[in-house]
């Protein structure tokens, strides 16, 4: 029995048709990330679930309580908006204490509470201090601490990063991972941020026109993507256009010249298919070793890493290496390509949604 | 007037000539319309006056001390005070609801009531105090209710004046309070609701402190422009029941009494002043840490 429950969970603005159908369960101190385009529905599903969205139809159960149509006071849950939405007039203390007060905990209790949720987020020397004095970190844990402090069955998050700059972003990534561990609280988070949400959940539902297309852990979703959208959206891909060439337990793909050997589940001979390889799969090899051989048009240094855009036969190939202080390779210069065999994904080739793939931009 | 709202960010500051150039057109008008004839007024409430000769030259306290020690005029004073404190007060209380319904009306309506609540600005004040009169009189729709309830006669009443200042002064509270009301991030209510505060203690806690600059600036507005109002006072208070404007156009075109006429009005003037950067300063203190 879950803790969280989703229903078949639908919202309509008229004729629009903003979630459907959605079903997940979310287990006690789990931390599920929705994760989508914008307009994907996310925000409204959350919005539904702390009441402040009426649900057209399914059901949303809290802990075995049908919480559907329980008006958003009466819920309980801790809510981080993405516009932080502290209260201006009130001290950062004031802002923390007014969920205790609303459920009338004592003077004595609600002081020592305040002071533990505030320490919790390392801002207990600021307790006097009004948000506007304070910084969009410092807000964004403010927040956090007002959520939490009324311990709440459920903590959801709106897109609670995306007002900080990238590095503190994700200082505070790690540490609503740690503040959730630490305190056990289950944990549902909106994100557009497909970075943030594989690096601290537990499980990834990626939404796409109001549906969930896939429910997993992080390093399954990446792997094992779904469809062509989910590839692309969960991190970098590069598609190869294919035709299966010999079905059965082992089935052989065919791009131009490449012949690939991988697992036939679900294929059958003639299908046209696309193979993804993530860039970071890909090793460059010498030419004329590995599997490929292409052309560098471009590289950009990312720090840490390399990234080459390759020119090969089969089309445009992106190239994800290690920056291990070796020299990189040059524009022009021929490298070839090589990987692990069991990188290969498959994908069917047609796209079941057509105006998905258009979304994407700067993928290869 | 009132500094409690927070500005646009701070632009590119002019300098030196262009900067001087610019304010000269302003500062003529001031000079010329604002701070002459106040000058002049100031200095006539110290000439001595005689009924039979006139203005004379010379310089006297004796209209202060006339005004200062009647309780004829303190008791204008006092009126003029409480009148224009009540109108503050009644447009607070119904002002502050209405800006916050019309702030949660949806496009069209929000529109077409806006104009409503601001449509009494463009009929002439003259007429609207005529309008009232005739609701208040004996023969008035209002001034039957009010008597058949025994309440009396309604016009010529400060009951009278306080309506008709009501009515006029309203979209003077209403328009700062919706616009503080505008600014307010609509998900701090549902976070005040995420923490389990009623709707009432929603409004109470989180919706009515957020706005309170913008109630506090419009009460100064009302306040000033009522305890100055002339023609409310002269058309619904009648002959008898005076307020200080009234008395003052009394001493300069019944009595030709200017000096004292002067006298009342610089005295109205410095009352006024006090009372409102005392108030203001109060709000800055209070607001400018968590409102800015």
């Amino acid at each position: 029995m879950s803790f969280l429950r989703l229903e078949k969970l639908s919202k309509d603005y008229g004729d629009l048709r903003v979630v459907r159908d959605l079903d997940l369960s979310v287990e006690q101190g789990e931390f599920v990330s929705l994760l989508g385009p914008s307009g994907c529905g996310k925000t409204t599903t959350l919005q539904m679930i702390a009441g402040f969205a009426d649900v057209t139809r399914g059901r949303v159960v809290l802990d075995g309580r049908d919480i559907t149509h329980a008006a958003p006071n009466t819920r309980g849950l801790g809510i981080v908006f993405q516009t932080y939405a502290l209260f201006p007039h009130l001290t950062v203390q004031d802002n923390v204490a007014f969920g205790l007060a609303m459920r009338k905990v004592g003077r004595a209790e609600r002081r020592e509470r305040t002071r533990e949720a505030l320490a919790l987020v390392k801002l207990d020397q600021h307790g006097d201090r009004y948000p506007r004095e304070l910084s969009g970190g410092q807000r964004q844990r403010v927040a956090l601490a007002r959520a939490l402090v009324i311990r709440p069955p459920v903590l959801l998050l709106d897109e609670p990063l995306s007002n900080l700059d990238a590095k503190l972003r994700e200082d505070m990534q790690f540490e609503l991972r740690a503040i959730q561990r630490k305190t056990g609280t289950t944990t549902l988070m909106v994100t557009h941020d497909q970075a943030e949400a594989l690096s601290i959940s537990d499980r990834v539902v990626v939404m796409q026109e109001g549906r969930a297309t896939q429910i997993d852990r992080p390093y399954r979703m990446y792997e094992h993507p779904g469809s062509e959208f989910i590839s692309r959206f969960v991190g970098k891909t590069n598609f190869l256009p294919a035709t299966v060439t010999r079905a059965g337990a082992r089935a052989e793909v065919r791009s131009g010249e490449l012949c690939l050997d991988v697992d036939g589940q679900g294929l059958s001979q003639g299908d046209a298919v696309r193979v993804c390889l993530r860039p970071e799969k890909l090793l460059p090899v010498a030419p004329g070793q590995g599997r490929l051989t292409g052309t560098v048009t471009t590289r950009y240094f990312l720090g840490s890493q390399w990234l080459y855009e390759l020119d090969t036969p089969l089309g445009a190939l992106t190239v994800l290496t290690p920056n291990d202080g070796r020299a990189p390779h040059d524009d022009g210069e021929r490298i070839g390509v090589d990987w692990q065999m069991e990188v290969v994904r498959v994908l069917p080739g047609m796209e079941e949604q057509g105006g998905v793939a258009q979304r994407q931009e700067g993928t290869p | 007037m009132i500094s409690v709202q927070a500005g646009p960010a701070p632009r590119r500051r002019l300098d030196g000539l262009p900067a001087v150039l610019g304010a000269i057109p302003v500062s003529l008008l001031f000079l010329s319309l604002v701070v002459t004839p106040l000058g002049l007024t100031f200095v006539l409430t110290f000439r001595p006056f005689d009924y039979n000769t006139g203005i004379q030259a010379g310089l006297t306290l004796h209209h202060y001390a006339t005004v200062l020690s009647d309780p004829y005029f303190l008791g204008i004073f006092w009126r003029t005070l409480w009148i224009s404190v009540l109108t503050t007060a009644i447009c607070v209380a119904i002002g502050v609801p209405e800006a916050y319904i019309l702030s949660r009306m949806r496009a069209p309506w929000r529109s077409i009531f806006l104009l409503a609540v601001l449509s009494p600005l463009l009929i002439s004040l003259v007429v609207r105090a005529f309008g009232w009169s005739m609701l208040l009189g004996p023969a008035g729709l209002i001034g039957q209710a009010a008597r058949a309830l025994g309440w009396g006669p309604l016009l010529y009443t400060p009951a009278a004046i306080v309506i008709g200042l009501v009515h006029i002064m309203l979209p003077f509270m209403i328009i700062p309070v919706w616009t503080s009301l505008q600014k307010l991030d609509p998900s701090v209510e549902h976070a005040a609701y995420s923490l389990n505060a009623s709707r009432l203690q929603t409004l109470l806690r989180v919706v009515l402190p957020q706005c309170m600059p913008g109630v506090l600036s419009g009460s100064l507005i009302v306040f000033g422009l009522s305890a100055s109002s002339f023609a409310i006072p002269a058309l619904l208070g009648g002959r008898r029941l005076k307020m200080v404007a009234t008395v003052v156009y009394d001493e300069f075109l019944t009595e030709l009494n200017w000096p004292l006429g002067a006298t009342l009005a610089i005295l109205l003037l410095l009352a006024n002043v006090i009372i409102m950067m005392a108030y203001n300063r109060v709000i800055e203190r209070s607001y400018r840490r968590s409102l800015g």
